[in-house]
């Protein structure tokens, strides 16, 4: 009914609001939906405010789908906005008289009595759509949605917002942004959902768009594929006012939180929209995503002009780039040099601005490449010295191709360097291990007792652990970071290679603290990627490894810390059960540097027989650790494959090593034990291994139990999961059952039999869960057959899914 | 309310009568043009599917009136107005949908002959009795499950069922 004090019904005056109501930050989106449904009950009209892509769409929807009343949903077209009354036509799906306004609030009434107006994209909506709500409203609950920021007409707003209660969307809680994430990139791993929220900041869109692309995030922004969610949100900053676009574009182009003077008239504008987000005195993007689409979007004259003028307004290192960026090579030089020479700068900065630098002025190549090398960087030197010649040149390209770990192309740039201490330093450390000896008595009678240079006493240390560790302090005291650092890491390899793998764990986390501090950050993932190879060696809290090395080897890294940290990560996985995730992690590691190619093939044999699927050859080693634990695979791998193992070469291994080989050797049980206590506390699963062969060794059948009784509990210790399956798999043999036969579980299937089906629904082959469980391949498959009987599956398949909807989790 | 309206952008008129022709099989009439003169606003009953070039603003906002009012739209565009035209009819419905078949909201990015083939082998088929029912060749059915697998970011076939069925039934 009309209201009967008014002639024109819907004209009558509205009181003004007793009072503007205080913002209350939200917790979330359900709060936010809850306010609405609550102001609704009766007339009334609510607005969602908030920047692109914030999702004031979908919290419509969501009102619209819980509303008891008829819903009558429309909303404005950015490319009809000035179709008179479209918005609400959509709403009523019949044509409106837009040019009577009391008409057409009547004509609306009428079709939507008793139920809920709803108009979305308020921004694209014509005069008359906007003259007309607020009067709408006071007979009918109307929602709607408007971006910010908008180019509404003063007056209209303000008409508006009187009649409006405002709820500004909440910024996504931790929790609806994971829901959301975990929605459009389902096998996501945990740390990539954490980096995904942080580089699209709470902004749905945002987050779609970056979860729908998660395999290659730094794929090219793709503007004019209509279907990629980047181009709806290049739409979205393309109709933002001018200086917003631009400041928002500057902020893409930093990459960093800004001053708001950086960024101009456009900060105020972006701030009120919620686009940017104070922190301190410097505006940070909301979705810093967004920012990047904001500066691709600029033509390349605006982007020169906007690095230009970001290169006056910046300092250091930052203004040399943007200087560069925006073409101006004079400039670039001078401030790129300048941020070289500043005393404050870490490694890291002098060696990049050093490498600007070069790009302009070629005679600095040699000094970039020093530098770069200094803060462990040796692809970039290798890069910047290309064509270059001269014996300086020469030293710095060896220096490079020794620190990716290609020892013969080091010694081939030698050949054209100068005589000198370093070059002989350099020798040293590129000859094969053959021959060095016989190199550094020759170097030794040559320079005498003092040489008087840190670089060259250090290689002369070889690869005693103490005098490379005084050989270090004496190059961090004449302030050469490069040769403490390779003191610091042929004392690792030294240490490793040795079998000390706690200490060579501890001085590798002792460099990587100082290369920390240094700002030498190459260095420093080396010397961590080391420190964790030790710790997988040794078994030391896979689980908790595999997770915190994951980060590290989602950075790009040199090629020996990648190498390294991806040897580390799929050896535990390996171990810990992931055999499919290893083997597929080593088949994706392109070609390794020169010095752990034999540590790769030791993986790959290592894993293929963890596998049970061992290699029909065992792998080729030299010497040190990792030879001698490619030779123990080798041995593992003719025991099984009841071949002839190759014979170890006589070198001096180190001792556990060395007992083990014996014990192999020997083939008596006995000797294994001491293998296995040369092992303890050491390496566990070498441990583990030992005591595997001694059962399969000896004669003695309670001293076998009592040793794979052993090897069984160290194993599960150390979350070693295939070898205490292989553990559990002899026992039997012994007649020692683990009793896992149990009550019936979910619809009448054994708990064995759930057990094997999750490790089906998981994608692991029947060989590969025989070896996890320490049963046979056909036992797996017995299992799994009276399960698919038990659950009427005719594919496995069918059964994993029927298992995982009948609730058979629990 | 308009569940699935038939709305596309697409680069080429050959793949626009494609999708017109499946259009017409379904039921609908198709309509040259997007200059729609029928006198009621609303065309939501009437499955009318109104396809062509679109080269200019004027018939861009055409073809957005003619979807605000119900009627299907398939444009060939390309360039900013795509863009532009695409991000008007997504706000009245889906984009990519044609009719006869529903299009799910998930949230996974698979397409519906995926999907289909995922739901047969979760029901206990073979992949080869998967591809006969579905009237496609092994190869063909080799290949989409191939790229679900790879749009699910797994490596194995029943890894794939699994998430499908946990979000589309879950």
């Amino acid at each position: 009914m009309a209201a009967p004090s008014s002639p024109v019904p819907g004209l009558r005056q509205r009181p003004a609001p007793a009072e503007p109501e205080a913002k209350v930050p939200l917790a979330g989106r359900d709060d936010a939906l809850r306010q609405a449904t609550e102001s609704l009950r009766e007339p009334g009209l609510v607005i969602f405010t908030g920047p692109p892509g914030c999702g004031r769409t979908r919290l419509l929807e969501r009102l619209a789908a819980a509303s008891s009343r008829p819903v009558h949903a429309g909303g404005g077209l950015a490319m009809l906005s000035t179709s008179p009354a479209l918005a609400l036509e959509r709403a009523t799906r019949a044509r409106m008289p837009a040019d009577d306004l009391p008409l057409l609030a009547e004509a609306v009434y009428s079709r939507t009595r008793g139920g809920v107006l709803i108009i979305d994209d308020l921004q694209w909506c014509d005069a008359a759509t906007l003259a007309v709500l607020p009067i709408l409203a006071e007979r009918v609950p109307v929602a709607a949605a408007l971006r910010t920021p908008n180019r509404l007409p003063g007056p209209a707003r303000e008409r508006l917002f009187a009649a409006a209660t405002l709820i500004e969307v909440p910024d996504l809680t931790d929790a609806e942004a994971e829901a959301l994430i975990r929605g459009a990139a389902p096998a996501l791993a945990a740390h990539r959902i954490a980096q995904l929220t942080e580089r699209g900041g709470r902004n749905p869109l945002a987050l779609t768009a970056l979860a729908r692309r998660a395999g290659d995030l730094d794929a090219e922004l793709d503007f004019d594929t209509v279907a990629d969610p980047a181009a709806a949100a290049a739409a979205a900053i393309a109709d933002l006012p001018r200086p917003g676009r631009t400041a928002l574009a500057a902020l893409g182009l930093l990459g960093r939180p800004a001053h708001p003077s950086l960024l101009g008239e456009g900060a105020h504008l972006l701030l009120e929209a919620g686009m940017v987000v104070a922190e301190g005195r410097h505006l940070r993007p909301a979705s810093p995503w967004m920012a990047e689409i904001a500066a691709g979007l600029l033509d390349p004259q605006a982007r020169e002009a906007m690095h230009a003028h970001l290169a006056e307004a910046t300092t250091g290192l930052e203004s040399a780039r943007h200087a560069h960026a925006a073409g101006l090579a004079d400039r670039a030089l001078a401030a790129a040099l300048a941020a070289a020479d500043d005393p404050a700068a870490g490694l890291s900065t002098r060696a990049e601005a050093l490498l600007l630098a070069a790009e302009l002025d070629p005679s600095l190549r040699v000094r970039a490449a020093r530098s770069a090398l200094d803060a462990g960087r040796p692809g970039p030197a290798l890069a910047v010295l290309e064509g270059e010649t001269g014996p300086e040149a020469a030293l710095a390209r060896a220096w490079a191709h020794l620190a990716v770990g290609e020892s013969a192309a080091a010694a081939r740039a030698l050949e054209a360097a100068g005589e000198g201490p370093e070059r002989d330093q350099l020798r040293l450390l590129c000859v094969p291990p053959d021959e060095r000896a016989d190199l550094a008595e020759a170097l030794r009678e040559r320079w005498g007792a003092g040489t008087g240079h840190p670089g060259l006493a250090a290689a002369l240390a070889g690869d005693d652990p103490e005098a490379l560790r005084e050989a270090e302090a004496l190059a961090l005291e004449a302030g050469d970071v490069t040769c403490a650092n390779w003191c610091a890491w042929n004392s690792v390899t030294a240490l490793v290679d040795a079998a000390r793998l706690g200490e060579a764990e501890a001085t590798a986390r002792e460099a990587a603290a100082r290369c920390a501090a240094a700002g030498a950050y190459s260095w420093q993932t080396r010397f961590l990627a080391a420190g964790a190879w030790c710790l997988v060696l040794s078994g030391t809290g896979l689980d908790h490894l595999i997770a915190t090395s994951q980060s590290l080897a989602d950075h790009a890294l040199p090629a020996v810390a990648d190498t390294l940290i991806v040897a580390a990560i799929a050896l535990a996985e390996a171990d810990t059960g992931a055999l499919g995730t290893a083997r597929a992690r080593l088949a994706r590691l392109s070609t390794p540097p020169g010095s752990l190619g034999e540590l790769v093939e030791w993986l790959e044999h290592e894993t293929a027989w963890l596998d049970g699927q061992p290699g029909p050859q065992a792998p080729e080693s030299e010497g040190g650790l990792v030879g001698g634990l490619a030779h123990i695979t080798g041995r593992w791998i003719a025991y099984d494959t009841g071949t002839d193992p190759a014979e170890a070469v006589k070198t001096a291994w180190p001792a556990p090593v060395e007992a083990t080989l014996e014990a192999w050797d020997a083939a008596r049980g006995e000797a294994f034990d001491t293998a296995a206590a040369a092992w303890n506390g050491l390496a566990a699963r070498e441990q583990v291994r030992c005591l595997l062969a001694l059962a399969a060794h000896t004669g003695d059948a309670p001293a076998a139990v009592a040793a794979l009784e052993e090897a069984e509990r160290i194993a599960e210790e150390h979350g070693l999961t295939v070898l205490a399956g292989r553990a559990r798999r002899s026992l039997r043999r012994h007649d020692v059952r683990r009793d896992r036969r149990s009550a019936r579980g979910t619809g009448g299937l054994t708990e064995r039999e759930i057990e094997v089906l999750r490790h089906v629904a998981e994608g692991h082959p029947s060989r590969r869960i025989a070896e996890i469980l320490g049963i046979t391949a056909e036992t797996v498959e017995t299992h799994i057959r009276s399960g698919m009987r038990k659950l009427g599956a005719k594919t496995r398949t069918e059964a994993a899914v029927l298992l995982d909807v009948g609730g058979g989790a629990a | 309310m308009s569940g699935n309206l038939p709305l596309h952008v697409v680069p080429t008129s050959a793949e626009a009568d494609a999708i017109v022709r499946r259009c017409t099989a379904a039921g609908w009439r198709s309509h040259r043009g997007f200059a729609l003169l029928e006198p009621s606003w609303d065309l939501a009953e009437r499955r009318l599917v109104a396809h062509g070039a679109v080269a200019d603003e004027h018939t861009a906002s055409q073809a957005v009136l003619a979807a605000a009012r119900g009627a299907g739209v398939i444009a060939v565009a390309s360039g900013r107005l795509a863009l532009a035209l695409a991000a008007d009819l997504r706000r009245v419905g889906p984009l990519g949908a044609t009719p006869g078949r529903d299009e799910p909201a998930d949230g996974l990015d698979l397409d519906l002959e995926q999907r289909a083939l995922l739901n047969r082998l979760a029901a206990g088929s073979t992949i080869a009795a998967a591809a006969e029912a579905e009237f496609v060749s092994l190869r063909t059915a080799n290949r989409r499950i191939a790229a679900a697998r790879s749009t699910l970011g797994v490596k194995t076939t029943r890894e794939a069922v699994m998430i499908y069925i946990k979000h589309a039934r879950g």
